[in-house]
């Protein structure tokens, strides 16, 4: 699935990125493949909002949608 | 708000000296302080160098950057950023002052040690003599999360100072300490590529730079490495997992900051609290000090005492009814009018939209503001990232028009640089307008405010679909909220007010002299004559109304001032402030058109928002049910 097709709460582990420039960028904010993030929230066709730990970055739908996440099962605890 | 984008490179050589050698002092240190966005970097950098700092914009960019006086040192405080590359406006600045500095304090969050430690450990790379500053330590713990600063500090091989620097908690130390600074241990993966082109000939600190293809210093390194992504990949994972091994997490329940700021990217929560800043926002820009401050400051202060006693003063100078005492003294007297509309109208009003932008900034209400619009943007061709180009415009346009840069795409920048142009009205025009379409009721400021809606979607739509190429999306850091810290939104506020005083005064005075020498030779008459039939006959507005438009080929609000000097219907008052907003830009905004997108591209874009102006103010004259 991508990244774009989260719902609120799920856990999700990145598998790619398509684009380059935008690999680069999320880099630096700590997103990459094989990283586990949650999706803290979604707007409708708009920006997936991912957190890690404290820490949140807001993905313009066109560049969730070409990033591939694989979802993890829920655990009930807090992401 | 940060200021970003891409420029060439031909300028760089001169920044150096200016951010290095001709400002460091003899016998001390030149120390840069660098950090990620929103790390508390300002309030360390005030208690480091005490009340007197020096605020200027770096040569060449719209970056603000402060510097003072630290003991012997000289230290200097650098846009936030997440990395030091070429990627924007404010990278290329921060790298720059890190390559001439002579030691680095870095700061960062201990929140979010993850995130900030790339950049840490890219100068640990560039072989900086370095101090870490571990700030926040109250706001991590307060969410369960313990860093160990030792260990941090064994890890790096650098100082790490633990801090609260709102509260001061731990800053004594910095100043202590700076002497151990000290180059920290690189990734040994990089080691040998980097040693391998400073027996080229580089420094340590421009290899590094080479080896991540810096688009302004790689090329002379040549083809040499494996290239930006792996080494930021090598770099991405050890930060991860030295934050991991730092951090002890305890669990705690979720801050309320966290989710208030989770909800104000919600539509259905988002929205009703935009309308509530935009109505707090009116309120106070528009009816408090538009209204009531302005009728002090303007009729009282400037018309009241100023402008009498000027003429009293030097009216013996000139002969009464010379050219001279028109010139200086009369009606568009550069000694009279030009100080009025400044001081009185404007700068009360430039003051009380700076500071409600310093708030907005220092909260981190912005970027979520960025994500919530993202989608009626990207209809616009543009992403979130562009409301804050639009927002600044409502400030100052011109500084908005700088602002596009933070855009990634040169389409974007078209077409925001356009919008801006076409439908933005800045704070002194906007002051205007409301002093002049509320007291004719909600009727007349709803239908203004909706008619330069209309245009910009329309222009917006337009463009997206006429223009080649593809925009960029948003991809965007949230900070946390937080309280602004008062003393840094009075700061940014002055400096951003002096900067608005710097630049509009000596276009108000040419503008005055130029319409005074107009008024003079009998050219503004016969220009009156000649605009006649559109002003009269296609905007039914009074033929002296053209004058104003002629004051507002120079800056907007001069003609908007000019405009509100007139009597006017309701309905002519409602065409008149729909033409004079749509009007051409102002000639500073011009300038920065020109600059960043060329003469040809800026006179184009002169021309449509001229014809533009004049067909949607004839129409909303004419708009029937008012």
């Amino acid at each position: 699935m991508t990244l774009n097709q989260c719902r609120p709460g799920d856990r999700v582990v990145i598998r790619s990125i398509e684009d380059g420039e935008v690999r680069v960028q999320a880099l630096r904010l700590g997103i990459d493949a094989g990283v586990e993030v949650c999706c803290r929230g979604v707007l409708p066709g708009g920006p997936v909002i991912l957190g890690r730990g404290q820490h949140e970055i807001a993905v313009g739908n066109a560049i969730a949608r070409r990033i591939r996440v694989r979802l993890l099962p829920a655990t009930g605890g807090r992401a | 708000m940060s200021m970003r984008g891409r420029r060439g490179q031909g300028r760089h050589r001169h920044r150096h000296g200016r951010s290095g050698g001709a400002l460091r002092p003899a016998g001390g240190k030149l120390v840069a302080l660098v950090g990620n966005p929103n790390t508390g970097k300002s309030v360390i950098f005030n208690y480091l160098t005490g009340l007197y700092a020096e605020v200027s914009n770096y040569p060449g960019t719209t970056v603000d950057v402060a510097t003072g006086r630290m003991g012997p040192h000289l230290l200097v405080d650098t846009p936030g950023v997440y990395g030091i590359s070429a990627f924007t406006d404010e990278e290329r600045v921060t790298r720059d002052i890190v390559r001439e500095a002579d030691m680095v304090i870095n700061v960062v969050d201990a929140g979010r040690l993850d995130r900030d430690l790339f950049l840490t450990l890219q100068l640990v790379d560039m072989g900086v003599p370095l101090v870490v500053v571990l700030n926040l330590i109250d706001e991590a713990a307060a969410r369960g999360l313990i860093v160990d600063a030792e260990a941090l500090a064994g890890l790096l091989g650098v100082p790490v100072i633990p801090t609260v620097a709102v509260t001061g908690e731990g800053l004594e130390e910095i100043t202590r300490r700076l002497g151990d600074a000290r180059a920290g241990c690189p990734n040994p993966e990089l080691v040998p590529r980097i040693e391998e082109l400073c027996r080229r000939g580089m420094s340590r600190r421009e290899a590094l730079l080479a080896l991540e293809e810096d688009a302004d210093v790689g090329p002379r390194g040549g083809n040499c490495g494996p290239g930006r992504e792996q080494v930021y990949r090598l770099r991405r994972q050890r930060a991860s997992s030295t934050a991991e091994l730092v951090t002890a997490r305890r669990p705690r329940r979720e801050a309320t900051g966290a989710v208030l700021g989770r909800l104000l990217m919600q539509p259905a929560v988002g929205l009703p609290f935009l309308a509530g800043v935009v109505a707090l926002l009116y309120l106070l820009v528009g009816v408090v000090v538009a209204q009531h401050v302005v009728e002090f400051t303007e009729e009282v202060v400037m018309r009241g005492y100023y402008e009498p006693a000027v003429r009293r003063l030097l009216g013996g100078l000139f002969p009464p009814d010379s050219a001279a005492a028109q010139v200086f003294l009369g009606e568009f007297g550069v000694l009279t009018m030009t100080p009025t509309y400044l001081l009185g109208l404007l700068l009360p009003l430039v003051v009380a939209f700076y500071l409600v932008m310093a708030i907005m900034e220092d909260t981190g209400y912005l970027p979520r503001l960025a994500v919530l619009l993202d989608r009626f943007f990207v209809g616009l061709g543009l992403n979130g990232r562009a409301v804050i180009p639009v927002v600044l415009g409502f400030g100052c346009v011109t500084m908005a028009s700088l602002a596009t840069r933070v855009l990634a795409t040169t389409r974007e920048r078209r077409i925001a640089l356009f919008l801006l142009a076409l439908t933005i009205p800045c704070s002194a025009q906007l002051a205007v307008i409301a002093g002049l379409l509320v007291p004719l009721g909600p009727r007349y400021m709803l239908t203004y405010v909706l008619t330069v809606l209309v245009v910009f979607v329309l222009a917006g739509t337009l463009l997206d679909r006429l223009l080649p190429g593809n925009s960029s999306a948003l991809l965007i850091d949230l900070p946390p909220l937080r309280w602004p810290l008062p003393r840094n939104v009075l700061r940014k506020t002055l400096v951003r007010a002096g900067g608005f005083l710097a630049e509009a005064t000596p276009l108000f005075i040419y503008g005055s002299l130029a319409v005074g020498l107009l008024h003079l030779s009998g050219a503004l008459e016969a220009l009156q004559a000649a605009a006649a039939p559109v002003v009269s006959g296609w905007l039914h507005l009074p033929s002296e109304a053209a004058r104003a438009f002629i004051m507002g080929f120079v800056r907007r609000d001069f003609g908007a001032a000019g405009l509100y000097a007139l009597d006017l219907t309701p309905r002519q008052a409602l065409g008149a402030m729909v033409t004079i907003t749509l009007f051409v830009p102002c000639l500073a905004s011009v300038m920065v058109i020109g600059k960043e997108r060329g003469w040809l591209e800026g006179a184009a874009m002169w021309l449509a928002t001229f014809f533009i102006a004049l067909v949607v103010g004839g129409i909303a004259v004419r708009l029937p049910g008012l």
